[in-house]
């Protein structure tokens, strides 16, 4: 059963069909308010929460988003009623002029020394380590693979401010690996 | 100055790989219960239950039927005659001329239909609520 049967079947009351979408849904919007809030027990309630007025706005989903992607706007606004500076960080974001900032994902896989996976793991430390807005973005983009529009459709920001909010992230990490180079 | 350049695009796709294998965290074992329990309690179920106008609406009409059963007990013999005389005066003439007869009985009664379906969706209901 494809998910815009499940959906049709759920809006009708049918749990059952809605718990299969909770079931292919949970890890990624646990995640997303994992790493947004940064707290397991708070990122629990908010996703248990975001799946409950998902279910009772079942009738109102017109389904011209994705059903994870309306999931995930429900999650980021429950992170904003919760932590309203989470928001206003995001929106003081000067944009900046940017240059298309082009994932060279597919050239990654350039080995790099024994010290890779070493390396790997500090980075990530360093991404949870990044204020929860830059890491909401990051978590967006580089998690769930959303384009620029989508994120700043889910989010309510500018593209302009998203692709900043992203760079900045971005910078902060860069800046984290030359420090480490010099320690070494 | 090619090993900085170097440098800086080894670091830029190490950056890269990294958010790119940044782990998903699955969601707490039992999450997706828990959510269906939530959502099985949020549901609003609409309930059965009278509120105190269908009460008073309901002793009001048996009243009434009452009431009218013993008021035609009251009625004295003559009176009964008189009202059966006149029905059939009525009758009678509603058989020679019948549009206008019944242009009132057809009114009379979408009246007091209308009058009635006022009285009972209007009424006060309950309202379902959700926990």
């Amino acid at each position: 059963m494809d998910e815009a049967d499940l959906i049709k079947r759920a809006r009708s009351g049918d749990t059952d069909a809605f718990e299969v979408l909770v079931i292919e849904n949970q890890d990624f919007v646990y995640n997303l308010a994992l790493r947004t809030l940064g707290n397991a027990v708070e990122a629990e309630d908010v996703a248990q929460d975001a799946f409950v007025r998902a279910w009772l706005a079942l009738p109102k989903f017109r389904q011209q988003a994705k059903f994870r992607t309306w999931l995930y706007r429900i999650v980021v606004n429950l992170c904003y009623n919760r932590f309203p500076h989470l928001r206003r960080e995001l929106v003081i974001l000067v944009d900046e002029d940017i240059a298309d900032i082009s994932d060279v994902a597919k050239e990654s896989d350039i080995v790099f020394g024994i010290e890779r996976s070493e390396r790997r793991a500090f980075l990530h430390r360093q991404i949870d380590d990044l204020p929860d807005h830059y890491r909401m973005l990051v978590s967006l983009r580089y998690q769930d693979e959303l384009s620029y529009n989508e994120i700043a459709t889910i989010t309510n920001l500018p593209i302009g401010t998203v692709k900043t909010g992203l760079f900045r992230a971005k910078d902060r990490l860069r800046k984290a690996i030359l420090e480490l180079e010099e320690i070494f | 100055m090619t090993s900085a350049h170097e440098n800086g695009q080894k670091n830029y796709f190490e950056l890269e790989d990294a958010l790119q294998t940044y782990p998903i965290t699955p969601a707490p074992a039992g999450f997706s219960k828990k959510v269906i329990d939530k959502v099985r309690t949020s549901t609003p179920k609409l309930q059965f239950r009278l509120s105190w106008f269908d009460y008073a609406l309901t002793f009001f009409s048996t009243s009434m039927v009452g009431l009218a059963l013993i008021l035609w007990q009251l009625i004295p013999t003559q009176w009964i005659m008189l009202v059966r005389f006149q029905a059939f005066i009525l009758w009678e003439r509603s058989m020679r001329f019948p549009y206008k007869p019944n242009l009132f009985a057809g009114c009379t009664l979408a009246i007091l239909a209308i009058l009635f379906a006022l009285v009972f969706f209007k009424r006060p209901r309950f309202v379902a609520s959700s926990q």
